[in-house]
């Protein structure tokens, strides 16, 4: 589909094969662009990325003179769904790529935010939420993990044990979490960013893969910022937030399973007690269930199969807008656990629950309800959570986009965020003003309606 | 028509994948890809053979989208294309079932298409 | 020497066609399409110059050149230049094999002779098993008189026991099985060769469909665009690793004959195949 339609011109080539020459010998067929890419966007699935140097060079080859970026994410919706292969869409013109990487969150999103400046209309930034580099730097985790619990058990008041999750969460920030809010926050708001905040279903060393212009940037993050007319979309699945701490409670009673509130003693991106014991030890009382070992962790690491996503979770309301975002709890083996978002802002209290999502796959179609434009090519983004909950059945999202819009890419990634002033209503996930963020049931939309040279 | 089928059926070609197959109701396949040739692959096809007329006619009496079953370490999915035709897919029970049944869901659409 | 059956898509699939001087049943139920196998199959013969025999006890001449019209077959100036030869038969028992049906075959063959029988069953309705000596015999007469066809019907309930289809199956020098579901969907006729004696056949069922004009057409392209092997042994046995004095002279003429047909394998499975039997020939 490479057609002027007055967005420019928007191209999207994809192939469900896996293997290298597959994939060459698809794309051979399919890369015949009527125009000459300015950029383009590449996704790999599960069954790609570990090829990417490959794929790298033989588009490099192909379009020496494109900008690009690229990640990897679980799946791609076009005219077909895949959970494999990998997607590419070209732009002819209108969209610019920056990436950074620096000691930790604030300092890159600032890097990242100074590039960007003012001009562009929307920003996607991709960046991953908690980074698995090496079998080596998870040891060290352990090792940390262990060592701060130990610190942390020592101490007997409050104000020291903050002070010790303190540093350990300085610690994660550094090496291995991008706490989603407070990379968003770095924006002013002024116009819309979307956050691919990544997390793969199965993690693996390496993951998530982030590319920009043709390298690796490993724990960075990049930002693809489109100039002209565009309008950016959040959803959430949820009912609106409450207007005070307890109607926020009964919200999440009324939609949520298995609701307990629980006493939670927390700081930045650690967790260190929920009702009295480790957050871990807290699941495990509660499921019956064992807690995996090191090893079996870095195993899973090591054929890239250990899963990041939970049915049970913690709900943080916050202090700023009654908002809520919930934070899976895996049962692995980390006593001080680490949070994907800036804790600081919530209530000591949280909800212990378990997943849900009413409405079924129907309700993440509600996105393209509220579409501004009915002649833009469209580029959505879906929970990846989606694909767990549902199976087959997100082939549905597919119909929802084809009733909906003219025409579309989309991608299944994990829990999009979104920051943008002023939003059309009091969206569950708004955890700060105008920052939407939850472990689940979001998804975003850009419009492109033009874009400027 | 075989071809494209057989292209379609391998785009989901795994080493977690040990058998991706298309049957005829009358129990004869009409395209068999295996990944795995061991006995157990093979004990698995006597099988469904033998089989595979009921379980057509239970998803379509019965209204179901798919059969599966889990033997061993071995998971059966039948997947119906037709009335008459069905897709087997045997893989490993340490895959992601969830994403595969995405991309065998892509696949069944595609086949449809072709008969 | 092969017999080019006539049957689009199909030759390629028996290696060649049918061997010359063999009889060869076609097996299928009602609506497959038998007659129409059996009348492309004398088209073909008639078509290289051949004289053709046309053996029915169901239909009479006028309504074989009906069915080949309905097809877009004109068999009548065939039958006009005598080159073709039509013989409606009643079947009281089995001794026909003895005489009336053998004394038309007699008559009317040429230097080279195409014959088909449509269908076979009738003849052999109540036959058992002490009677496969005369299907024997009429087998080996009608082997060394020319190239036959003979359908079979295959009965409804599926039942594929008794004699009158076992004795000619087992006794053809090969057997196709047509089948038909009648769906109306995609693999709906398909075709099988279940055997080919002395001669290479490919494994597997293959669509066809029954088109005017054409008649039956096979789609074999999926299986003879596969990777063909030719292979020579020195490179097979370097792949293997071993060299051919390791190997016994016996063994090495029954691989090159083996090497020296059109294989249908990859040379992954052939090098595979061959390191199992140079491993059990060395035990």
């Amino acid at each position: 589909m490479s057609e002027d339609k007055g967005y420019g011109m928007i191209s999207v080539v994809y192939t469900p094969y896996s293997k290298f020459d597959e994939i060459v010998r698809d794309l051979e067929k399919k890369l015949k662009l009527d125009f000459e890419p300015e950029f383009f966007f590449l996704f790999l699935t599960e069954s790609t990325w570990k090829d990417y140097k490959k794929i790298l060079e033989y588009l490099k080859k192909k379009f020496p003179n494109c900008k690009m970026a690229g990640c990897i994410v679980e799946g791609y919706i076009t005219d077909e769904i895949w959970m494999r292969g990998l997607a590419i869409v070209f732009f002819e013109h209108g969209v610019n790529v920056f990436w950074a990487k620096d000691k930790n969150t604030t300092k890159t999103f600032e890097i990242l935010k100074n590039k960007i400046g003012t001009k562009y209309s929307s920003v996607i930034t991709i960046f991953p939420m908690f980074y698995f580099s090496s079998r080596f730097d998870v040891l060290k985790l352990f090792a940390n993990d262990r060592l701060y619990w130990f610190k942390y058990k020592r101490v007997k008041n409050l104000e020291d044990k903050l002070k010790i999750l303190d540093s350990y969460s300085k610690k994660l920030e550094s090496k291995y979490v991008f706490p989603v809010n407070k990379a968003l926050r770095i924006f002013d708001g002024n116009f819309p960013v979307i956050g691919m905040n990544l997390m793969p279903l199965e993690a693996g060393y390496g993951t998530p893969l982030i590319i920009a212009n043709y390298k690796n940037i490993g724990r960075g993050a990049v930002a693809v910022c489109f100039k002209g007319k565009t309008n950016a979309i959040f959803y959430d699945v949820f009912p609106e937030r409450g207007k005070s701490f307890e109607e926020t409670i009964e919200v999440i009673k009324n939609y949520f399973p298995n609701v307990e509130l629980v006493d939670v003693i927390k700081k930045g991106v650690t967790i260190a007690e929920v009702n009295n014991v480790a957050p871990v030890e807290f699941l495990k009382r509660k499921l019956y269930k064992g807690i995996a070992g090191e090893e079996e962790v870095l195993s899973r690491l090591e054929k890239g199969k250990l899963s990041m996503v939970s049915p049970y979770g913690l709900a943080f309301i916050s202090r700023n807008t009654l908002g809520c975002s919930c934070l899976g709890l895996l049962p692995y083996p980390l006593n001080i656990y680490s949070s994907l978002f800036d804790l600081d802002i919530f209530y000591d209290k949280a909800i212990f629950l378990g997943e849900r999502i009413k409405g079924g796959i129907h309700s993440f179609g509600e996105i393209f309800e509220n579409k501004l434009y009915s002649d833009t090519f469209d580029i959505f983004m879906i929970d990846s959570n989606t694909i767990m909950m549902f199976g087959k059945g997100v082939h549905k999202i597919k119909n929802f986009a084809q009733q909906n819009c003219k025409e579309f890419f989309g991608i299944f990634t994990l829990c999009p965020s979104f920051r943008l002033s002023n939003l059309i209503k009091a969206y569950f996930s708004e955890i700060e003003k105008g920052l939407c963020f939850n472990s689940s049931g979001t998804s975003t939309m850009l419009e492109i309606k033009n874009l400027r040279l | 028509m075989l071809s494209e089928i057989e292209k379609t059926m391998d785009i989901i070609r795994n080493s977690d994948v040990k058998l991706i197959a298309l049957f005829r109701i009358d129990g004869v396949p009409i395209i068999v890809k295996t990944i795995e040739r061991t006995q157990r692959i093979l004990n698995s096809i006597y099988w469904l053979q033998r089989q595979i007329k009921d379980f057509l006619n239970q998803i379509f009496i019965g209204d179901l989208d798919d059969l599966k079953f889990k033997s061993g370490d071995l998971i059966i999915g039948i997947y119906p294309i037709s009335k008459t035709l069905a897709l087997i897919v045997i893989t490993s029970d340490e895959i992601s079932l969830y994403k595969l049944e995405s991309d065998i869901e892509s696949i069944c659409l595609k086949i449809r298409d072709m008969v | 020497m092969r017999v080019r059956t006539g049957i689009f898509g199909l030759d390629e699939l028996l290696g060649g066609g049918y061997r010359l001087n063999t009889v060869n049943a076609v097996l299928g139920s009602t609506g497959v399409g038998k007659t129409i196998f059996s009348l492309q199959f004398i088209l073909k013969g008639l078509e290289e110059g051949e004289k053709c025999i046309f053996v029915s006890f169901d239909m009479d001449e006028d309504s074989i050149i009906s069915t080949a019209e309905s097809i877009g077959w004109d068999l009548k100036k065939f039958i006009d230049d005598k080159r073709l030869s039509i013989g409606r038969f009643y079947v009281e028992d089995i001794s026909y094999l003895n005489s009336g049906l053998m004394a038309f075959i007699l008559d009317n063959l040429g230097e080279r002779t195409r014959i088909a029988i449509d269908s076979f069953t009738p003849l052999v309705t109540s036959l058992s098993y002490e009677m496969r000596n005369d299907v024997n015999w009429f087998f080996q007469k009608l082997r060394s008189v020319g190239t036959t066809v003979i359908t079979l019907e295959e009965p409804l309930d599926g039942s594929m026991s008794s004699p009158s289809l076992t004795i000619p199956i087992f006794l053809s020098d090969s057997l196709i099985h047509l089948k038909r579901f009648g769906y109306g969907e995609a693999f709906d006729r398909t075709l099988k060769i279940v055997k080919h004696r002395g001669s290479w056949h490919a494994e597997g069922v293959f669509p066809y469909k029954i088109l005017k004009g054409l008649g039956i057409v096979v789609d074999s392209s999926y299986y003879l665009e596969r990777s063909k092997a030719k292979l020579d042994l020195n490179s097979v046995l370097k792949s293997i690793g071993v060299s051919k004095r390791k190997i016994s002279k016996e063994l090495l003429e029954k691989i090159e004959i083996m090497l020296s047909e059109e294989l249908y394998h990859s040379k992954d499975e052939i090098i595979e195949i061959l390191k199992r039997v140079i491993r059990c020939y060395q035990k």
